[in-house]
């Protein structure tokens, strides 16, 4: 699904689609309707609002369509008599948020820095600027442009254009919050609690994380007593959860991961990662440092879920896996392959992973 | 009443036979990992059969599937989930999901362990027994997932047309976080769309950042 903006521009209709897919102009494209939208577009890079030291240097991102760029009315010259390109050229390479899917698109690089195509390498665009209309009030034409993920020579999964907008990132764990200082002896099951209500997803992770990282007994919090303290806390309450009437309705509610990890304060300064999936190769690390990490997986058609992530390994022949802790009831701990936990989990296949917490004990 | 047997494409089977030492304990698999905690107990690829113990056909029903439903259901396919022995005391079943991908190609997205596992293929292996189903009528078993709404069912179609498609729920009893699927029966179809359209609906309307 494409988004459409209009930028009013000294009389001048500017219309730009950020996240259509190439299918978009030729047909048969696809799409995912829970894609996030264009919004990340103005985030200078790197700064999504986690404000990590974080890199897309080992990224596989998805690809993002920007554009057709039109530009209408008179003062298509502009000053200089020149064509201005709208504000594309804000948009941090490969991070418009956008997502048009293309699979097999065969190159882009997203190296693009500007908005004008003409800063676009060769052959490295969907299109340049094209006139029409040769006399004063001509409209221009620019793009589609397509960036495609093919970040480290890598091309993107031929099927993976679902989780379009999503962008792969690597942010290394600090050292000293890691538990590898434990003796083998006196290290504990990373176990996931089923969630005890339909919506309690959140909850059930939130306390399963901080029974690991911040053991105690007995145990500090509970799935009622996070969803009391959670909800009195937004205004919701004053409800107490551990009432099985109140815990099936009034609490039976969606909620938000990084806020209840905030209330364990298991949430790193920062860890809410937004429409980012950390590279294999950075949750490795994470495993290493014996903090698990959390994900809110977004289903095609409707609906988020939050599951945690409980390890890694790498196949002799290169397959990527992920432990896989989900605290569906009834769902046991799964080895899942990245690519598939990236772009198709569940059962379902219908869900991506949308976005990411970083834990702290 | 009887249950119809199930049996995957080859080439499904194939990739699943093929591709499950990448997911055990061996050379092939799990050779260097890092396990948050205590590693899991992973079978080894002498303990696992090569054979397939049983299949069954996976499909998915969106929330808005739900919301949007007259009555029926119909569902999309989504991969196959196979269930293979473990040679262990106790015995034990991993199971594994195999889907198509737009290539063509069939890969092993998933392996799963331990014993709820074994529980999940008791349940298959005993919905003949189910109390609620028609004595007369023959059944085809699917597994069905409705992510969002956070429901796993075996799904069982009759034979026989128009009559009565149910459902059973995954996990039953006090396990079942839906406080109506709790009963260890069959449902009908139409007893779960009533039950999850409410859920559905909420669920679609979910806030940003917000997760169930």
């Amino acid at each position: 699904m494409a988004n459409q903006f209009e930028i009013r521009v000294r009389n001048t209709t500017v219309k730009i689609i950020v996240g259509g897919s190439q299918g978009d102009h030729q047909g048969n494209g696809s799409a995912s309707s829970n894609a996030p939208g264009g919004s990340s577009g103005s985030l200078p890079p790197g700064d999504s609002g986690g404000g990590l030291p974080e890199s897309a240097s080992g990224c596989c991102c998805s690809a993002v369509v920007i554009g057709p760029i039109v530009v209408e009315g008179s003062s298509m010259q502009g000053e200089n008599g020149q064509t201005q390109g709208g504000s594309s050229g804000n948009l941090p390479p490969g991070d418009s948020g956008g997502g048009g899917a293309r699979p097999n698109t065969q190159h882009g690089g997203g190296h693009a820095k500007g908005g004008s195509s003409a800063n676009l390498p060769p052959g490295d665009s969907g299109g340049g600027a094209s006139t029409s209309n040769s006399g004063c009030c001509p409209t221009v034409v620019i793009g589609p442009i397509v960036f495609t993920g093919s970040c480290s020579g890598q091309a993107a999964p031929s099927d993976s254009g679902a989780a379009a907008g999503v962008r792969e990132v690597t942010v290394d764990p600090p050292a000293h919050l890691g538990l590898t200082a434990l003796s083998s002896v006196e290290k504990i099951p990373f176990t996931m609690q089923p969630q005890q209500q339909t919506e309690w997803c959140w909850s059930a992770v939130a306390v399963s994380v901080n029974d690991f990282l911040d053991p105690a007994t007995p145990p500090t919090w509970t799935q009622p007593t996070l969803a009391t303290a959670l909800l009195t806390k937004d205004g919701t309450g004053p409800l107490n959860c551990s009432e099985t009437d109140q815990a099936e309705r009034a609490c039976n509610q969606p909620e938000a991961l990084d806020v209840a990890l905030t209330i364990t304060k298991n949430l790193w300064k920062k860890g809410f990662l937004e429409n980012k999936r950390l590279a294999f190769e950075c949750l490795q690390k994470w495993s290493d440092a014996q903090l698990p990490v959390c994900a809110r997986i977004a289903w095609r058609e409707g609906g988020f879920h939050f599951i945690a992530l409980g390890g890694t390994n790498m196949t002799s022949s290169g397959q990527q896996q992920v432990w896989v802790l989900d605290p569906l009831p009834g769902t046991p701990p799964k080895l899942w392959d990245y690519e598939s936990l990236a772009e198709h989990y569940g059962l379902s296949q219908l869900g991506f992973w949308l976005d990411t917490y970083l834990l702290t004990k | 009443m009887s249950i119809i047997p199930s049996f995957a494409p080859t080439a499904a089977v194939t990739a699943f036979s093929a591709q499950l030492p990448a997911f055990l304990s061996g050379p092939a698999g799990i050779v260097n990992p890092a396990f948050i905690g205590e590693a899991p107990y992973i079978p080894n690829q002498d303990e696992v059969g090569t054979g397939v113990l049983a299949a069954v056909q996976v499909f998915s029903l969106s929330l808005k599937d739900v919301v949007n439903s007259t009555g029926t259901i119909s569902p999309t396919p989504a991969g196959w989930q196979l269930f293979a022995a473990v040679n262990s005391s106790p015995p034990q079943v991993v199971s594994g999901l195999a889907v198509q991908r737009h290539n063509g190609a069939w890969k092993l997205a998933s392996v799963a362990y331990g014993p709820l596992v074994r529980e999940q293929f008791d349940e298959f292996s005993e919905l003949s027994t189910l109390p609620g189903l028609s004595a007369t009528e023959a059944y085809e078993t699917f597994l069905l997932e409705i992510p969002g709404a956070n429901v796993r069912a075996f799904w069982l179609v009759p034979q026989k047309a128009g009559s009565t498609e149910f459902i059973r729920p995954l996990p039953h009893g006090n396990a079942q976080i839906v406080p109506a699927l709790k009963a260890p029966t069959a449902y009908p179809v139409q007893s779960l769309l009533a039950t999850l359209i409410p859920i559905a609906t909420a669920n679609l309307a979910m806030s940003a950042r917000y997760g169930a």
